[in-house]
């Protein structure tokens, strides 16, 4: 059976890497992340809720700077890479505890995207909390002929590479670990 | 013979009315258009169900209708092609290979499709039979949705990363002008009449409210963030718009333009449309994979049917039967 298979799969290869199958053109990606802690939802969300808390639990980020009020309020994230990201906020929604913001600026040495509008909800779960951080992004090249390194792939790898570790690091500050 | 003849007349006219009445109620259908899974899904308003899944191969963007040939016509931007679909047979009939990367589309219900070109920032008028590109408009930067008027006299582009509205003339193939509106407009719809042209801007979280006679700005109402999705109801008394964070449409009285009210949808909403009786709207949660059904009377989510993977646009069924 496994012989048999084997030359389908094969084929099956060759196919999707030819022609237009990995030729992506402007179609949003999804990022979709979740974690467990052990605490209180009300807990997590009050930090989660403070857009300028990242900078203490996200271990990619170095530095942060939060200007503005309310609807004005953006955060600029220097992080390990070099690379830099400017998020702007656009909703703290206590009642449903989620926290919606957006890429204003950014360069591909932060993240190998254009855009994302990303959220991050805190549930509650067996065990204390679920935090679910969800992402709608498009690749940094948003052409036809994007290299490998601007590609969607490119883009949801280091986005869910970038999500987990802030998931992780999260974790590891509300649990007091 | 005087008589008669009135009276036959306004029979067969009262008949042919209450048909047309009975097929309009229980033939309108809604389609949705899922990117990442290539389907566009028919979903039978009576029941609310999806009826029909019509494969496209590749990842379809945005679509639309043409009443008079009964044709849908979808945009793959990576593969430069138009799938041209048959709603009676529900089969993709034909692809049209027009290059570069279409990504909106509408068509003038002449037979001409104007479809937009995010990347060359141009609109390509083409002929939906044929395939020929008769000839290409520049506008501003990275054109997104597009909208023609009832008559085909005119379509209206949103030029999402210019902040402007694109007006062509489909006769003279010109542009008439280009209207200044809100940051990174994406999405508009026409009132029913044409009178009234809304458009949503994602970054500014306004609507741009234009009066076509005058093409100016006539209010600019506040949104829920990232507005992704427009329309004007049917009957013409109020705007629905999807708010992509915070995931909620929100609900604009078509004349005075103020806040009617505002409804919990799935996630990451983007395409909007409403029944021709303007009792149920549906509108397409990107992240969630589903469509939320709305009523409109009580202004609360009734539904959410599953649907294949990444939908973003929802028209309804615009032919009178």
């Amino acid at each position: 059976m496994a012989i048999k298979l084997r030359p389908l799969l094969v084929l099956a290869a060759i196919l999707s890497c030819s022609g237009t199958a990995w030729a992506h053109g402007p179609t949003p990606q999804k990022v979709d992340e979740k974690i467990t802690i052990a605490a209180p939802p009300a807990d997590v969300w009050k930090v989660v809720k403070d857009f300028a808390s990242i900078g203490s639990w996200h271990p990619a980020v170095t530095n942060i700077k939060v200007e503005g009020t309310g609807n004005e309020t953006t955060r600029t994230l220097r992080l390990k890479s070099g690379g830099k990201l400017i998020d702007s906020l656009d909703v703290i929604d206590d009642k449903a505890m989620e926290i919606d913001y957006r890429l204003q600026d950014g360069d591909l040495a932060a993240l190998p995207v254009s855009s994302y509008s990303d959220a991050i909800t805190v549930q509650p779960a067996p065990g204390g909390s679920e935090v679910e951080w969800i992402s709608r992004l498009y690749r940094f090249d948003t052409g036809n002929e994007p290299t490998d390194d601007k590609n969607d792939e490119a883009a949801v790898k280091a986005s869910t590479a970038f999500i987990k570790d802030g998931l992780a690091g999260l974790k590891a500050k509300v649990e007091g670990k | 013979m005087r008589t008669r003849l009135p009276v036959a007349v306004l029979l067969s006219a009262i008949v042919i009315a209450l048909r047309s009445a009975m097929a309009m109620a229980s033939l309108q259908n809604i389609y949705v258009l899922s990117q990442d899974d290539g389907i566009l899904s028919v979903i039978d308003t009576d029941t609310d169900e999806i009826a029909a899944k019509i494969a496209i191969t590749g990842k379809p963007a945005a679509f639309t209708i043409d009443s008079a040939s009964r044709k849908a016509f979808a945009t793959l931007p990576d593969a430069g092609e138009i799938a041209v679909v048959d709603l009676e047979r529900r089969v993709v009939r034909s692809m049209l290979k027009i290059g570069g990367q279409p990504f909106g589309i509408t068509s003038d219900n002449a037979g001409r499709l104007f479809i937009s070109d995010w990347s060359a920032n141009r609109i390509s008028i083409v002929n939906e039979t044929t395939g020929v590109i008769e000839t290409t408009l520049s506008v501003g930067r990275s054109p997104a949705h597009l909208v023609a008027t009832r008559d085909g006299t005119r379509v209206y582009v949103a030029d999402r990363e210019s902040n402007t509205v694109a007006v062509i003339d489909t006769r003279g193939l010109k542009i008439l002008t280009e209207i200044a509106v809100g940051r990174a407009p994406f999405a508009l719809s026409l009132s029913p009449d044409d009178k009234q042209l809304v458009v949503a801007n994602v970054q500014a979280a306004t609507l741009s409210i234009v009066d076509t006679d005058m093409l100016r700005i006539v209010s600019s109402p506040a949104t829920g963030k990232m507005p992704y999705g427009v329309t004007i109801t049917p009957d013409n008394s109020e705007i629905l718009v999807s708010n992509q964070h915070g995931g909620t449409v929100s609900i604009f009285d078509a004349r005075t333009h103020e806040p009617r009210g505002e409804i919990k949808v799935g996630r990451y909403p983007e395409g909007v449309a409403a029944l021709r009786n303007g009792r149920k709207a549906y509108v397409a949660n990107w992240f969630s994979g589903s469509v939320s059904v709305l009523d409109l009377q009580t202004k609360t989510e009734i539904k959410k049917i599953k649907c294949p993977e990444g939908p973003r646009m929802v028209l309804v069924d615009t032919t009178a039967h």
